[in-house]
């Protein structure tokens, strides 16, 4: 029998984890929290533990790691909803055993937990995706939503390699406006100067044509 | 001399003593109405007008030393007349002041121009420069005629033609020291040598034909060569105005816009798909008409900085400053009048094409804009979806597995069939309709985990890559979801065997193509198909569905590689 921990603050998944292992001859269920204060306050040396990555009180990987401190022989499982590449590495980089999907089927669910407990890495259908996907890193281009049509334009421009005066004259502009507005940039993107907004743009792809 | 009056408080004491001197420079000559003539009585009618144009001038400015100068001088005939009867000179008054007047011969009037060039003063610009040359220009001419007569005509003609030529240069006083502006003085004499010139052409044609007439005994040879003469003066008149006008083209431009100008500067305007090149289309015109060196158009309240000679005109529409207007004037000092007036008549329509230009640039952006905000108000939405139903999924399908486990029954076996239904469905809603995917990667990628999650479902999609460059972020969701939505339509609609997708990108477009060997025909656009044609056009690019062979749908969509947004 192995001894199972649940942690998940969703009711319905906890619920539907405790009657999925309480259904499985081979799995005895130690112990369900919905937190990580409840997590550490549990006891009954549990074998595995699945822990949900996003806990109201913390993060999942965290647990995961007292958890191990606590208990060596523990192996623990990863649960969430998106196969997030960060936390994959994360949490395999933290020593952790396995990271699995929770809209996986079931059964998939079931042998994943007893995979862990003879102690080989579990890893979801979506995670092991997400692994490859981490490998060929890409650039965001999410960090310039906080740049309006506008902005993006003059931005864009400076990434080409124009001068104030140059994007002035493209955008019909008086230089002290572009000024005005590559200043507004820099403070909206949080960098220290211009040189690093442009290389931000450039970065996240902006420019190029 | 051409500033706004200053207040004027009490009594205008310039505009007085200006009165008084005309009125006191007409005595003496007062007696020329009565009984006969004499040269010094002509003389002396001559100087009073300028101080009425004293008085225009300090009526202006009250401390003008034109105006005083003037009025001084409008006294001088009164002062002759003292000086007469001071002198030791004998006879009757009017023949002593007779005597002076012939005695200073044309003294006065050369003393009174030196006087008069002092007063105008010569400053550097342009317009005192041109004032000081037509002045002369005139006194020349006065000088010249007034020299004639006396070596020809004698005293009285002397006199009539000092009388008529100080009139002459009080009027011409009177337009120099309130003109605003001067042409230059060439202006009129080129003026006055064509039409000079077709007299003398038609002058002698004239002469040619009554010599002619007169040798070949043709009656009345004045007559026709009077007539011929008229003609041909007729004639030459309108090619020497062209000239004219020529030579004034070249030195201030058309000073309207031909039809050949206007079709060269904007034939290019079709291709142009920003609308600020409207601007400088505008700016070229305003270089064509006027004969500016250089014309630019800037957006904004604010006015930009421009180089030290270029003269700027505000562009404004309905009291708000919406641009500004800046030319390059080839002269040092500024637009000549007539250019002046040429800008200042288009710059309100500039100023509408300037505020068209702002209202159009401002709309694209805010399409842009609105359009980023949907999507990523669709990705929080569907992101929400994802986060709070999929839980609860996938607990009501682990507990329903749970009991089929422990108490085995076809119903129970077929909820939880259906429940995986549901959750691979929303799975695939949410990947396919969100760019979620395209967060973490970049296109690429995103498109073979995409394909890679068709191929799990059991689906035969193969997908060729060609982009060499990262694509726009709008260009690349709106390619991810093209694909999402042609591959779900070709697995669900056409029955598929095989479906090929190809994305590439072109020197100037993004290409992307879902082809299957389905059953074809002309399928009618679901909602995702729809939308996503509205969504290509408004990225500026167009979306297509065709018919592939041997058997199945080509669909295809192309986008702008240059939307930077």
């Amino acid at each position: 029998m192995t001894r199972v921990l649940l942690v998940d603050d969703h009711p319905v998944v906890l619920r539907g984890l405790a009657s999925l292992i309480a259904s499985d001859d081979g799995l005895a269920l130690v112990g369900a929290a919905g937190s990580v204060a409840e997590a550490i306050a549990l006891d009954g040396k549990p074998e595995v533990a699945v822990v949900d990555l996003h806990l109201p009180d913390g993060d999942g990987i965290n647990l995961g790691i007292v958890l191990k401190a606590r208990w060596p022989e523990l192996r623990v499982l990863i649960l969430t909803m998106n196969a997030d590449s960060n936390s994959v590495v994360r949490s395999l980089g933290a020593g952790l055993d396995g990271y699995i999907l929770k809209d996986a089927d079931p059964e998939e669910l079931l042998s994943a937990i007893h995979s862990a407990a003879t102690g080989s890495l579990v890893l979801g259908r979506g995670a092991s995706e997400a692994v490859v996907r981490a490998t060929a890193s890409a650039p965001r281009t999410d960090v310039l939503g906080v740049l309006d049509a506008r902005e993006m334009e003059i931005l864009g421009l400076l990434v080409d390699g124009l001068s104030t005066s140059q994007v002035a004259s493209r955008l019909f502009l008086a230089p002290k406006t572009i000024l005005n507005r590559v200043s507004d940039i820099v403070g909206k993107l949080g960098v220290d100067n211009r040189a690093e907004a442009i290389a931000l743009g450039k970065t996240a792809g902006l420019g190029a044509k | 001399m051409a500033s706004t009056p200053p207040a004027s408080s009490g009594i205008p004491i310039g505009v007085v003593a200006a009165a008084v001197a005309t009125g006191v420079g007409f005595l003496p000559g007062i007696n020329a109405f009565d009984g006969p003539v004499t040269a010094g009585e002509l003389q002396a009618l001559g100087w009073p007008p300028l101080g009425v144009v004293a008085a225009l001038i300090l009526d202006r400015d009250s401390r003008s030393r034109l105006g005083w100068v003037l009025a001084a001088l409008a006294v001088l005939p009164f002062a002759v007349v003292v000086v007469a009867l001071l002198s030791p000179l004998r006879g009757s008054l009017e023949s002593r002041v007779e005597d002076v007047w012939e005695a200073m011969g044309v003294v006065p009037l050369l003393a009174a121009v030196a006087v008069i060039s002092w007063a105008l003063g010569l400053a550097s610009d342009r317009l005192s420069r041109r004032r000081m040359t037509w002045f002369l220009g005139w006194v020349g001419v006065v000088v010249a005629v007034v020299v004639v007569s006396i070596q020809s005509g004698g005293l009285k003609a002397a006199a009539v033609a000092t009388m008529l030529g100080l009139w002459w240069l009080a009027a011409t006083l009177a337009l120099l020291a309130t003109a605003r502006e001067l042409r230059p003085v060439d202006e009129p004499l080129v003026e006055a040598v064509c039409v000079g010139a077709a007299l003398v052409v038609g002058g002698a044609a004239g002469v040619l034909m009554r010599w002619s007439g007169q040798q070949g005994n043709v009656p009345g040879p004045e007559v026709t060569g009077a007539i011929v003469a008229a003609i041909v003066c007729a004639l030459v008149i309108p090619v020497s105005w062209w000239a004219r006008n020529r030579h004034l083209e070249r030195r201030y431009g058309k000073g309207s816009l031909a039809p050949e100008d206007v079709a060269a500067i904007t034939a290019d305007l079709r291709s142009q798909a920003d609308p600020r090149a409207l601007l400088s289309k505008s700016a070229a015109m305003v270089v064509a008409a006027s004969g500016h060196r250089d014309a630019a158009i800037v957006l904004g309240a604010e006015e930009a900085e421009q180089p030290e000679h270029w003269v700027v005109y505000p562009l404004v529409v309905a009291g708000e400053r919406v641009g500004t207007l800046a030319v390059d004037p080839l002269h040092p000092e500024g637009p000549e009048p007539r250019q002046a007036r040429i800008v200042d008549q288009m710059t309100p329509t500039l100023a509408l094409v300037a505020r068209a230009v702002t209202l159009a640039v401002q709309a694209e952006h805010s399409r842009q804009d609105v359009s980023r905000e949907r999507d990523d108000e669709r990705s929080r939405v569907l992101g929400d979806l994802h986060d709070g139903i999929g839980p609860l999924l996938a607990g009501l399908g682990m507990r329903v597995q749970a009991r089929a486990r422990s108490d085995p029954s076809d119903w129970l076996n077929d909820l939880a069939e259906d429940l995986a239904d549901v959750r691979g469905e929303l799975r695939r809603v949410v990947s396919g309709l969100t760019p979620s995917a395209l967060d973490d990667g970049d296109l690429s990628d995103a498109l073979q985990q995409l394909v890679a999650s068709f191929r799990a479902g059991g689906a035969n999609v193969h997908l060729s890559l060609g982009l060499t460059a990262v694509p726009p972020r709008h260009a690349s969701v709106a390619v991810y979801r093209f694909v999402a939505e042609g591959v779900t339509n070709a697995i669900r609609h056409a029955d598929a065997k095989q479906i090929t997708v190809i994305v590439r990108d072109r020197a100037s477009a993004i290409e992307a193509e879902v082809v299957d060997d389905g059953i074809g025909g002309v399928r009618t656009l679901g909602v995702g198909l729809t939308s996503l044609r509205r969504r290509a056009e408004d990225l500026g690019g167009t979306f297509r569905i065709e018919v592939a062979e041997p058997q199945g749908t080509r669909l295809c969509l192309a986008l702008p590689a240059g939307e930077a947004a």
